[in-house]
């Protein structure tokens, strides 16, 4: 049985696969030439005589030399590799298939950022029906808290050895004045903030005349006894330190806080989830984006210098323009010249 | 160039009010009551029925070329439509601009400004 091969990509045509699930019908229902090798058990010349038989394959470099133990399972994703080796490309070419590659990654980044985002709207959805019952009231502008703030995550670009931009997430550190605290008696907090603050206290006088004469009218252990009472400043120095264990800090950079913090549906907060996600997919997406357009850069480069090759012109770049020197430049304005820009000093600037 | 890249850390967002929403929860709106222009009071524009094509374009222009501390520009793909010249004649490095799909408008690859380049690459 002949074996079937496939073409990765019809633009190439040099490059070719071999079926694993063809390979094997190999040793059901093999040629004549085939039985002979099968009872060597070598399987190298088994696939060395399906390809003689094959018509198309005229390039002997794409033969897959494959070596087999007796009770070793073929990896064929090793062999290929190995093949590719062997096979030489064009500077083009390898450019175009480092392209397509890019490309296929960037198809599925799209898929997996409209996963995210649709279930993040899904959940929105739910959150707005859970909070307001309704239609008519939902997490709308309206509802965004507007005060001053700073965003949670900033974006760091940074310039690689091949001058490409990337982008990197980087959680932004909250400063102390963002920090909001709560406590559990609002009352007692304005007292603790009144003695910490730098205002001048008054009546502190009367107040420990005050304690003087708590003191003087109580009897001996006076701590012991359960009516006795403590001045009020203990006092509320004693509840403050008990709040100051039960303070949250509440980070105003969260998202959530701009749609009511810890009383936000349960829905919103799974939403944010899935737009966190979506996020950092969007980061890696304008990275992979950045890295697609200089690939085209560099591919539309190498095409006008075999243009030029062909003309008998000879091309020089500098800072973005292209200058030609000799021959008649090929005024082919078809759209495989899509990035170059013509002036009418007869040099061409790159498009970016 | 590295001066002007320390300065972008931030990210724009033009959209419509679900897509704003979903990325302020995300945590990247910035809001800064005491700017003096309007535009660098926040980082983010809700774009409904009443916007018209020329404040989009205005906002987009706020974004690019006005102001000097966004390093992403996040927009709609549908909203990218309407200012589809300004945003394929935009071809300086940085701020980078990135079409996302909205709750209404799934992502669509025929509208890419990117995949659409490639097609010219190849020839289509």
């Amino acid at each position: 049985m002949a074996v079937k091969e496939k073409t990765i990509v019809d633009l190439f045509g040099s490059l070719k696969l071999v079926d694993r699930s063809q390979l094997e019908y190999l040793d059901e229902s093999p040629t004549d030439d085939q039985k002979k090798s099968k009872n060597n058990g070598d399987l190298k010349s088994q696939v060395k005589s399906v390809n003689d038989n094959n018509q198309d394959n005229k390039n002997t470099e794409n033969n897959i030399n494959i070596d087999k133990d007796d009770d070793e399972d073929i990896d064929i994703l090793s062999s290929i590799n190995t093949a590719s080796e062997k096979i030489t490309y064009n500077p083009i070419d390898q450019k175009i298939i480092e392209y397509l590659n890019l490309l296929s990654k960037l198809y599925d980044l799209t898929l997996e950022i409209d996963k995210s985002s649709s279930m993040g709207f899904i959940n929105l959805a739910r959150a707005n029906y859970v909070n307001f019952g309704g239609i008519s009231k939902r997490y709308s502008q309206l509802y965004w808290d507007m005060r001053d703030r700073e965003p949670k995550y900033i974006v760091v670009m940074n310039l690689t050895q091949e001058k490409q931009v990337n982008f990197l997430i980087k959680e932004k550190e909250t400063p102390i004045d963002n920090v909001e605290s709560i406590g559990l008696d609002d009352k007692l907090t304005e007292q603790h903030n009144l003695n910490e603050s730098n205002l001048r206290k008054r009546n502190v006088a009367n107040l420990n005349q005050s304690k003087k004469v708590e003191t003087e009218t109580d009897d001996g252990n006076s701590d012991e006894s359960p009516f006795h009472k403590e001045p009020i400043q203990e006092e509320t120095i004693k509840k403050n330190e008990k709040t100051k264990k039960m303070k949250k800090k509440i980070d105003k950079s969260n998202g959530i806080n701009m749609f009511g913090g810890a009383l936000a549906a349960y829905p919103l907060k799974q939403s944010q989830k899935f737009f966190i996600e979506e996020f950092k997919l969007l980061i890696e997406l304008a990275n992979l984006r950045t890295s697609i357009e200089n690939l085209a850069i560099e591919i539309s480069k190498l095409r006008l210098e075999e243009n030029s090759k062909r003309n008998g012109n000879s091309l020089s770049f500098e800072n973005d323009k292209v200058n030609i020197k000799k021959g008649n430049y090929n005024n082919d304005n078809s759209n495989k010249n899509a990035f170059i820009k013509k002036n009418e000093t007869n040099s061409i600037e790159l498009d970016k | 160039m590295a001066e002007e890249a320390k300065k972008r850390t931030l990210i724009a967002v033009i959209g419509d009010e679900d897509t704003v929403t979903g990325m302020l929860l995300a945590g990247v709106g910035q809001i800064s009551n005491d700017a003096t222009e309007s535009y660098k009071q926040k980082n983010f524009i809700v774009v409904d029925s009443k916007t018209t094509d020329d404040d989009l374009a205005k906002a987009f222009d706020n974004y690019t070329t006005k102001r000097d501390d966004i390093a992403i520009i996040l927009i709609n793909q549908h909203l990218a439509e309407r200012i589809r010249f300004k945003v394929e004649n935009f071809t300086a490095a940085f701020p980078a601009v990135l079409e996302i799909p909205s709750k209404d408008h799934p992502y669509d690859p025929e509208k890419d400004s990117v995949l659409r380049r490639v097609k010219r690459l190849f020839g289509e």
